[in-house]
This record gives structure tokens, sequence and C-alpha cells, in this order.
């Protein structure tokens, strides 16, 4: 009969904890690359990982699945701790900028001009759902309606357009500044 | 503002002000506005593993440290465990809470297997215990490594103290508890054994409700997680519960497929107990599978595996079986003194429910026999436990039911089994209500 769930085979022979580590090295550094980790915080997701490891070391059987499999959990959280940082600050940003009353009902245009090229950035439906939020300040109700979809899922797809557009902002900015030091 | 990689890394970690975030957006935007700016946008590429190389060193190296300092802690663990033991429970908790010698990994990790080896033996010790990890794990966490590892800390000791109180029967305090370590554990490093752990807890739970099929459905996430992580005798550990809700949802054949394969993972020297429960829920199957002869081998190997290990409950529970099987075989001697056995030691070991349970099916075995004077004293005698006890009154008007059938000598078969089956729910529903119409 089929069994229903596989798992590694233990090996015998007792190992140090560095062989134990290195022994997972190819498929941690793998994941880390995977998912672009800056690399001065891949040092930071590498000790997290490996002091759960020393502390579970009892319970872990098979830390060359295990390591690399609590790495890829550990970038998968940190981008989105990221994502969900930058989203924020430029969800809250650009609110603050379409609406501050210093400026001129002229000058609240053309930010609002430079926003929607921006959005430029994106696909197209996240380029006009963000429009309508930002540059109508429209309800989700009738965004919902204008887009076709369902008043719940406004919030979410709003969610997900902004950290796209986060992300991209800050792509923009870092290739930008890369290629002045490249200049300079 | 001059945009720079390093403060657009301090943009993404949140360690910008409100000021400087609005003036980095601004600028961002201004760039990202012009039409060209899409293709500033780098492709994707993967970086190169080997650049990690340097940062993999390092952090090897402070592993290294983090065993030496683990290994200290732990060595002191139960030394410390005992020093707390000479106080009131309420003076352990202060001490804890203010003292940073228990703040640590291992400590909060053998409270919690602590509390988990006394399981059902001392239900408020183990409770307390659970109640310590929570807050060792809080002071853990102010002076840990990463918030995320603090985090997974704080899940293991809330889940620990989920199930101490699932064994106290208090079920909405432990599905609380159980929120408050998955709420933890979203915020952790994902490790996927943690997970996988508090699924199977939680999987308990819904087991005590009585929702098997929920309960099926957590065991089989957590296998698949213990699966991709290789961990083996976490994964049998799972499977064994995978059989005994099975054959709680009389689903048999899955059950005793699920128990082989249990057999496949787990490290019998570790917990040896498994065995037992692994042989018990197997020869339980044959049983309802009508297959009673192979029951009887397999309940040989449980009876010798609870006398290894002897847990007066598991005992009883052989017994019980022992005396189902006899009695499917047509063998009522035995099947009577069997069950007889089983409902005192259960009345010991105060398990009404399992009494009552006993009681019903040595009640059919005289039933059948024709033997109704002693239904009757063995229905007067369940009245009487049921009334002693802290029982819900449903449950009590059932056994009231049952006694008043018997004293009519109005009994029959079909509404025996139809008590077995109300009992059987009634001990995982409270409230619930007999329908002796069924």
């Amino acid at each position: 009969m089929e069994p229903l769930y596989r798992s590694a085979e233990l090996e015998p022979g007792a190992r140090t904890l560095d062989e134990e580590l290195r022994r997972a090295r190819r498929g941690c550094l793998r994941v880390l690359s995977q998912f672009g980790i800056p690399m001065a915080d891949a040092e930071d997701v590498l000790q997290d990982a490996f002091v759960l490891y020393v502390e579970r070391i009892d319970q872990i059987e098979s830390p060359e699945r295990w390591l690399p499999a609590t790495v890829r959990m550990l970038c998968l959280r940190y981008r989105r701790a990221r994502r969900r940082q930058v989203a924020r600050a430029v969800d809250s940003a650009v609110v603050e900028l379409l609406q501050d009353p210093r400026r001129s009902e002229g000058e609240r245009l053309a930010q609002r001009q430079t926003i929607d090229r921006a959005f430029g950035l994106l696909r197209e439906r996240c380029r006009q759902l963000l429009a309508l939020r930002y540059g109508r300040e429209l309800p989700a109700d009738q965004i919902a309606s204008r887009l076709g979809c369902r008043v719940t899922s406004v919030n979410k797809i709003a969610q997900r357009c902004v950290g796209d557009f986060g992300e991209r902002l800050v792509e923009v900015g870092k290739a930008h500044v890369q290629r002045q030091d490249g200049r300079s | 503002m001059n945009l720079s990689v390093d403060l657009l890394s301090r943009f993404e970690r949140g360690e910008l002000t409100a000021e400087q975030e609005r003036e980095a957006v601004r600028e961002l935007l201004d760039l990202a506005c012009v039409p060209e700016a899409a293709g500033l946008l780098p492709p994707r590429p993967a970086s190169d593993p080997s650049a990690f190389a340097e940062p993999f060193e390092r952090a090897c190296g402070k592993a290294e440290d983090a065993l030496a300092r683990r290994d200290e802690a732990e060595s002191r663990a139960p030394a410390l465990l005992a020093e707390l033991a000479a106080h009131s429970f309420e003076q352990q908790l202060t001490l804890v809470r203010n003292h940073r010698r228990y703040a640590t990994f291992a400590f909060v990790h053998h409270l919690c297997e602590s509390s988990f080896a006394v399981g059902t033996a001392d239900l408020r010790r183990g409770e307390e215990l659970a109640r310590l990890a929570v807050a060792a794990a809080e002071q853990a966490a102010a002076t840990s490594l990463s918030p995320r590892l603090a985090r997974d800390l704080e899940a293991e000791a809330w889940g620990q103290l989920g199930n101490a109180l699932r064994l106290r029967f208090d079920l909405r305090a432990a599905a609380t508890a159980f929120v408050e370590a998955s709420r933890r554990l979203a915020e952790g490093t994902g490790d996927p054994l943690a997970e996988a752990r508090l699924l199977s807890l939680r999987a308990s739970l819904a087991a005590d409700r009585g929702d098997f099929p929920a309960a099926l459905t957590l065991c089989h996430r957590a296998a698949r997680l213990q699966e991709e992580a290789g961990a083996r005798h976490p994964l049998g550990r799972t499977l064994v519960q995978v059989a005994a809700y099975a054959a709680e949802a009389q689903r048999f054949a899955e059950a005793f497929e699920a128990a082989d394969e249990a057999a496949r993972w787990i490290d019998f020297e570790r917990e040896p107990r498994l065995a037992f429960a692994l042989q018990h829920n197997r020869a339980y199957c044959l049983e309802k599978l009508g297959r009673p002869e192979e029951a009887r081998r397999e309940m040989a190997t449980a009876r010798r595996l609870a006398e290894q290990g002897r847990r007066r409950s598991d005992l009883a529970r052989v017994t019980w079986i022992e005396g189902r099987i006899a009695a499917d075989l047509g063998e009522l001697a035995a099947a009577e003194r069997s069950l007889r056995e089983a409902a005192a030691e259960f009345l010991e070991l105060e398990a009404p429910f399992d009494v009552a349970l006993v009681s019903l099916e040595l009640a059919l075995v005289l039933l059948a026999e024709g033997r109704c004077s002693e239904v009757r004293e063995l229905a007067t005698r369940m009245l009487t436990i049921f009334s002693s006890q802290e029982i819900e009154p449903e449950a009590r008007a059932a056994a009231q039911l049952f006694q008043a059938a018997a004293a009519r000598e109005a009994l029959d078969r079909f509404f025996l089994l139809r008590l077995l089956s109300y009992f059987e729910k009634a001990r995982l529903q409270p409230g619930l209500r007999f329908d002796p119409r069924g």
C-alpha cells in the first residue's frame, strides 16, 4: 500500500552542530537568494533560524530539511513585514500630500497628476483602483461598482495594490540612486 | 532630502519619522511620475547563493555560542523548578515574573514539558506549570535575541496552557489560549514544527468537542508540515491522533490504516506509551469492524503494554474491550466478568461516563441471558452514581429513564443501544438530551 506520508530517513552517527548546519548550507543559501534578502539582513534571518534550531535540537530529526524550510518561512515573513511597512508609509503619505491644507488648490492638483502618472508603474487594474481611491477619493462601494468587484474585496485588493506600488517606488528609488552613484 | 540606499533601507524597515517618510514618498513619486520610470525597474534575477556565504559563516559562529548557553540553561532548569516548588503558586508566579534567571528558552521548554507530562494525573498542577511557562516566556521575550523567536516561545507556552485547560475540560478557556498562541505564532519565525504542534493541540480540542471531522483536518495539516520538515516521531504521533479520531468518527478502516502508518514513524523508546495507544486502537478498530478473533490477538499485546505502563485507566480500557470481544464471541460469562471489573475500576477512577458505557454493555450481556433483576440492580447503581456526582441534568435524566425502564422490565436491546449511543455523545456534548424514541 502507498504510504500516506513520507519522511527523511535518519542517518546513523552523531554530528556536531557545525556539521549539521553546514549540511543545510546549500539549501539555506538558495532560499536567501530566491527571496533576494538584502545582505545586511541575511545574517539576522540565518541567526534566528539557527538559534531556533539550537533550542529545538532534540525535536528536529532532519536539520537538512528543517533549516531551509524555516529560513524560507523567515524570508516570507521578512518580505511581508517590509511590504506592509512600505504600504502603510506610502498610503498615509499619499493621503496627506493630497489633503495638505497648506497647499493651494493648484499645487494639490499638480500633486494629484504626479501621483496618477506614478501609478503607471502598476498593472491596469491596480492603476484604476488606486486612481479611484486617491484621485477621486471614492468610497469602497462606488469603487466596487465601477470595477465590477465585491465591496468586501475592495479593501483587500487595494492593500495588495498599495503594497505593489510601495515596492515599485522603492525599486525605482534604488535604481535611480545606483545610476547616480555610477555616474559620479 | 537626499535619497540613498541606506535611507531607502531604513524606510523599508520603518525606521524613519513620519515627516521623513512623507518626504521620501514625495521624492519617490517625483522619480516615478516620469514616463521612463518603468524602465528603471530592474528585472528581478535571483542573486548568487554563494554571495550569502559570509553571513552564513557569521551566523554559524553565533549558533555555537547559543548552544553553549542553551546547554547551561537546560541543565539548570530542573533545579530552578524544584526551587520554585517550595513556594505557593502565587509566589511562584511573582518569582518568575521578577527574576531573570527564569527567563530562558530552556526553562520555558522545561515547564511546558513538565505540564504535558503531568497530563491528567494532576490537572491543577498541569495548569499551574503552563501558567508559569506563559509568565517565563513573556519575561524571556524582553531579553531574547529577536522578537520572532520570542513570539515562538510565547506561542509554545500559550499552546501548552490551552492544552492544560482542555484537560480540565474548560474548553472555552482552552480555545482562547489557543487563539493567543496562534496570534503569537503568526508573528513568530514560521517554524513548521511549532505550527504543527499547535495544530495537533487544536485537534485535541476539536475532538473533545466531538467535532472529529475538524480534528482530522487539523491533524492532516499538522502531518503535512511534519512530513515536509522530516520530523518522523512527531509525524507518527499525529498519526496516532488520526487513528483515534477516525475511530471516534466510526471510520474504522481509516483508523486502522493510520495506526499502521503511525507505527512506521514513531520512536517507541522515546515515548513508550504510544505503543499502547496504537495497539489499543488497532484492537478497538478490529472489534468494531466485526473481526473479534483478530482483535483478541492484538489486545493481548495491548494488555502486556498496559501492564508495563502501569496506568490504571489504560488497564481499565483493556479490560473493557476484552469484555466486548468476549461478548462478540458469545463467551458471555467471560464478558460479564471483564465488564464488571472495568466498571468497578472506572468508578474508582471517577469516570462516570465510562462507568455508564460499560454498565450499558454489561446490561446487554445480562439481558441476552434474561437476567432482568440484575439489569435492574445495575440501572439503580448507575443512577446512584450519576446522582452523587456533578453530572449534567440531561445525562442524569437519561440514567433515570434507564432505571425506570429496567424497573418495569421494559428494556430491550434497541433501547440499550440508543442509550449507549447517547452516553457516547453526551460525554463530549454537555447539555445533550436523550430522545428515547431515537
